[in-house]
């Protein structure tokens, strides 16, 4: 069942991915109504957000009848070929890696203005760092050093030379 | 001896000497490749700041870097007229000024995001007479009583009418062309702003009215008109002159009730039977709930450095007036100036 | 001739080379750092120059323009993240070369043709500025619309393999570009009542941001790490041969014609004239489907281009008062500071200036050139650092330099944002160069045609009956019909090929 669905996902991603951005385009067509508008003429503040919208709709509409019948062809072939589906493990691992990657980016920036741009530029750099390094060749120490040294000295050049205000959160700088 | 003032500048050097060293080590460091860390501490904390405890109140303020958020795009006269304010005062006050500019929104965007930071007078918001407008229009949900208002600086009533050179005999030959033609007679201005409002009250006065139409800010309305794309503008004096002097243009008259000190020539609009009472004026805000002492500190400042030689030649460049003055006094300005903006407000939106 | 030999002779002394070797090293900094940019090292060091000489104080803000625009191909190149919105279109070849174990040759042919596009774009600026200013005068919002439609239709030409995604990629960063502000009425649109997004998404955060988060999380994937291929850093001189050079000539005067031009013309800008260049090369090329897999042509084409702005901003400052981008209006605002008057004038009442200022900026760029040349082996050297602890530092840089945008967390998150919309995108193969062409162009055809319709009271027929308007319009449709017949030429093709 579930071998059933990824095979379907991958054959029509196109045509899914076409359809979101086409409920994307449609959501903001529909918000597109609530613009306040100051001068109430044919081209007003709505107008290009509608042209836009519109324009997306269609060309999505195209892009999903054309990722159904790519997908109808690949999954022809694939069937025929009796090819199986294939997620390997590295790539499953590429795929967690990221969303995390992605997880600790927003986190990042969440804590910066609570913990202060050091701590929480260190957490981030040492968490990102360990993510994307090779598991047998991690080096934590020489991490936690990097991780450290470059956000506190981030800060230091930042806002000493360029007045750049940036958060300083718990440490007491 | 070294006086407070050559300490300051010396500082300054000190800083540039700092930058320069900074990037220098930057660019080794990047050429070097190495991992790129060790090293880079050292050279900067030699600058200026010590930032001590940023809860200080009252007696101890300033004892960071004061970051002052300016309403508009660097390098106009709002921002100009800022830099150079800040500049004198970071002397006065011991402590470095930074300017940063905030565009969008006729100001709204920084107005809100100096209303909404911490109010311990680390930020403080440079803003214009457009800030009334912005509020009346309701571009901006808040308006001037959402802050401190600490204190106006600079006030400007030198805005000149322009038109290209020969198209109208003076300005009762524009007004003229003006009621035969109405609505035809375009006029450039970004909309919602104060040179919109400026325009509104000329047509209010002389019963007369335009085609407004958004051309955009500053130098773009200049574009337009010398590209024939709008038929008049309301510049500033500084623009103006150049433009005259040059051939190119020719102004009608000064829409204010006063001729100009600098262009003695020109007409002031009330010369033709009509009053102007709206005021442009520039001023620093505070977030509201600043400490009293806080506030006061750097209205005082602001009128040390507006009253300053330095600051009435930046002023005199830009035929602007330095005029302080703070607390009460400021207040019972904005709330006059706000009636009148509330006033064209109704007539801007339709 | 003499009077500008002999302003050469006067910014000659140590003291203002200094500065401009100063500025020339922090533009470049700020602009090989994604986040950074040109713009705020001149905003930054715009209150040193207030008690400086006049002379000292536009040699350290023209250096630090030219460098803020050159420094961008660095990054571009060698981590496929631009350093600043100037140099987008050079990591579509530059980063493909670099991987392809061509990193110093881009990086030399980057150098060399910033320094080109520098040097047309001042030798336009001295010797027919005058003049280009009244043609460009003659430019009203009709031909600013038309003009930006046209640039909108290059993204045809960048749309990848198929046309309809590349459309679709467009149309989205034509929509992000519709949050905040709207032009003319300035009421907000799209905020979802976020209150940071009042003024939409800040233009430089949002560029990086596409680029930069792809890039990190490219790294995650485990192809990505294979290719350390032995780099080769012994370059010799700019790592491009005679011959090279003799084939990109035709390329190289398209891309500055294009980028002085689009310079010229107030408020366009750097960030649209080198994916512009890029588009245009690509299209008059007998080779288009080489572009994006690492030739010479597409980074001689962003970084000619790009330079060549400089240059073209400068003429309407210059000669009319206007300024036409961030730095231009910094630079009137200095020369109001230091009691000269911009205007009509301004050209022939500072003689004496204007040459210093040209003088400032042939140094500057050669000071770019050198400095950039000598750094060269050492930025290759970057290649060599483990992209694991690489990447992350730089996205850390990124959120300093969006913080630094505004002062504030929320362009931070445009980054990210952006850099999510940047990586979904290229992971369904959209194509990411249409979204930035909308994203930029958008707002500006939105805002100059609704202002052209405001003064023709509603009527489009201006925009068709002025000629030069009329004119773009035509090749516009004719661009468009063009793409479309050879795109379905195209396909018929490839239909013809799999039979």
């Amino acid at each position: 069942m579930k071998d059933s669905i990824l095979r379907l996902l991958h054959w029509y991603r196109d045509a899914l991915a076409a359809a979101v951005l086409l409920l994307i385009f449609a959501f903001f067509l529909s918000s597109s109504r609530h613009i306040q508008v100051m001068i109430a003429s044919s081209v007003d503040a709505k107008f290009f957000p509608i042209v836009i919208c519109t324009f997306g709709i269609i060309l999505c509409a195209v892009n999903v009848a054309a990722g159904v019948v790519r997908g109808n062809k690949l999954r022809r072939k694939e069937i025929e070929e009796a090819i199986g589906p294939n997620v390997s493990p590295e790539e499953k691992s590429a795929a967690i890696k990221s969303v995390l990657s992605i997880v600790s980016i927003i986190v990042y920036l969440v804590l910066i203005e609570p913990l202060g741009f050091v701590i929480a530029s260190a957490l981030y750099l040492f968490v990102q760092i360990m993510l994307l390094s090779e598991r047998g060749k991690r080096n934590p120490i020489l991490y936690v050093v990097i991780a450290v040294v470059v956000s506190a000295a981030c800060y230091l050049f930042f806002r000493n030379v360029f007045y750049l205000m940036l958060p300083s959160g718990l440490l007491p700088l | 001896m070294i006086g407070k003032k050559e300490w300051y500048l010396m500082k300054k050097y000190l800083r540039m000497a700092c930058l320069a060293c900074a990037a220098m080590l930057l660019l080794v460091l990047c050429a070097c490749g190495q991992s790129s860390d060790q090293k880079e501490i050292q050279s900067p904390a030699a600058g200026t700041s010590d930032t001590q405890n940023p809860s200080a109140q009252g007696e101890e303020w300033p004892t960071q870097p004061i970051n002052v958020i300016v309403s508009f795009g660097a390098g106009g006269d709002t921002d100009i007229l800022c830099r150079k304010l800040c500049d004198i005062m970071s002397e006065e006050l011991g402590v470095p000024i930074v300017c940063t500019n905030v565009e969008g929104s006729s100001g709204t965007v920084a107005a809100r995001q100096v209303k909404d930071s911490a109010a311990d007078g680390n930020t403080v918001l440079w803003h214009q007479s457009s800030f009334l407008v912005a509020s009346a229009t309701g571009i901006a949900d808040f308006d001037y009583t959402d802050f401190e208002i600490a204190g106006v600086a600079v006030e400007e009533v030198s805005d000149c009418l322009m038109v290209r050179k020969g198209s109208y005999d003076g300005f009762e030959d524009f007004i003229q062309a003006a009621k035969d033609h109405p609505g035809e007679l375009n006029y450039g201005t970004s909309l919602g702003g104060y040179s919109h409002m400026q325009a509104l009250a000329v047509a209010d006065a002389f019963d007369v009215d335009f085609n407004i139409v958004d051309i955009g800010g500053g130098s773009e309305t200049i574009a337009a008109l010398l590209a024939g794309d709008i038929d008049f503008v309301i510049t500033t004096n500084n623009y103006a002159r150049t433009y005259v002097e040059s051939g190119d243009c020719e102004v009608l008259c000064v829409v204010a009730n006063e001729r100009c000190d600098i262009t003695p020539d020109w007409p002031a609009m009330s010369e033709f039977g009509e009053n102007c009472d709206i005021t442009k004026f520039f001023g620093f805000y505070m977030p509201k709930g600043t400490d009293p002492a806080i506030v006061e500190k750097w209205s005082e400042a602001v009128d040390h450095a507006v009253n300053s030689e330095e600051y009435s030649e930046t002023c005199e460049q830009y035929a602007v007036t330095p005029a302080y003055s703070t607390g009460e006094e400021a207040l019972e300005m904005h709330n006059t100036q706000y009636e009148m903006a509330k006033k064209y407000a109704q007539e801007m939106i339709n | 001739m003499q009077l500008f030999l002999s302003s050469l002779a006067q910014i000659m002394t140590p003291m203002i080379l200094l500065y401009i070797l100063l500025g020339v090293v922090m533009g470049l900094v700020f602009g090989a750092i994604p986040g950074l940019t040109g713009t705020m090292a001149i905003a930054l060091c715009l209150p040193l120059t207030f008690g400086m000489e006049p002379t000292m104080a536009f040699a350290l803000l023209i250096a630090l323009y030219i460098g803020g625009i050159s420094g961008g191909l660095v990054s571009a190149i060698l981590i496929n993240i631009p350093g600043t919105p100037s140099s987008v279109a050079t990591t579509f070849d530059g980063a493909p070369m670099a991987r392809n174990g061509q990193a110093g040759k881009a990086l030399g042919a980057g150098t060399f043709y910033s320094l080109v596009g520098n040097i047309f774009g001042i030798a336009v600026m001295i010797f027919v500025a005058p003049m280009l200013a009244q043609v460009a005068l003659k430019f009203g919002v009709y031909e600013y619309t038309a003009v930006s439609l046209f640039a909108l239709s290059l993204v045809s030409g960048l749309a990848g393999k198929s046309v309809t995604k590349g459309l679709v990629s467009c149309a989205v960063g034509m929509l992000l570009g519709c949050f905040g502000a709207a032009p003319i009425d300035g009421y907000a649109r799209f905020t979802f009542g976020i209150s940071g997004l009042e003024a939409g998404f800040a233009s430089v955060p949002a560029l990086v941001g596409l680029y930069a988060l792809k890039e990190l999380l490219a790294e995650a994937k485990p192809s990505g790490k294979v290719n350390i291929l032995d780099v080769d850093t012994h370059i010799k001189g700019l790592g491009f041969s005679k011959k090279e050079f003799v084939c990109q000539i035709p390329n190289m005067i398209r891309s500055a014609l294009i980028g002085a031009w689009i310079g010229i013309l107030p408020g366009i800008g750097g960030a649209t004239a080198n994916i512009m260049a890029y588009g245009i090369a690509k299209k008059r090329s007998k080779y288009p489907e080489k572009f994006g897999t690492g030739i010479i042509d597409g980074v001689v084409a962003s970084e000619t281009a790009n330079n060549a702005t400089i240059g073209g901003a400068m003429i309407p400052l210059l000669t009319l008062g206007i300024p036409g981008d961030a730095v231009t209006a910094i630079l009137l605002g200095t020369f109001t500071i230091h009691g000269l008057q911009p205007g009509p004038l301004f050209f022939s009442q500072n003689y004496d200036l204007i040459y210093t200022i040209f003088a400032a900026m042939i140094v500057a760029s050669v000071v770019t050139f050198l400095v950039q040349l000598f750094g060269m082996r050492g930025f290759i050297k970057v290649l060599k650092l483990p992209k694991h602890i690489l990447l992350p530092i730089v996205i850390v840089l990124c959120v300093v330099g969006s913080f630094g945008v505004n002062n504030r967390l929320f362009d931070a998150w445009v980054l990210i944002i952006f850099g999510l919309i940047g990586y979904i995108m290229s992971k369904f193969d959209y194509p990411l160069a249409p979204i930035i062409l909308g994203f930029i162009l958008g707002p500006i055809t939105e805002t100059y045609m609704r202002r052209g319709l405001q003064l023709s009271k509603g009527s489009f027929l201006p925009f068709l009956t002025r000629p030069i308007s009329g004119v773009f319009i035509v090749l516009t449709v004719v661009f468009i019909a063009l793409t479309i017949i050879s795109s379905i030429r195209k396909s018929k093709r490839a239909e013809a090929t799999n039979l």
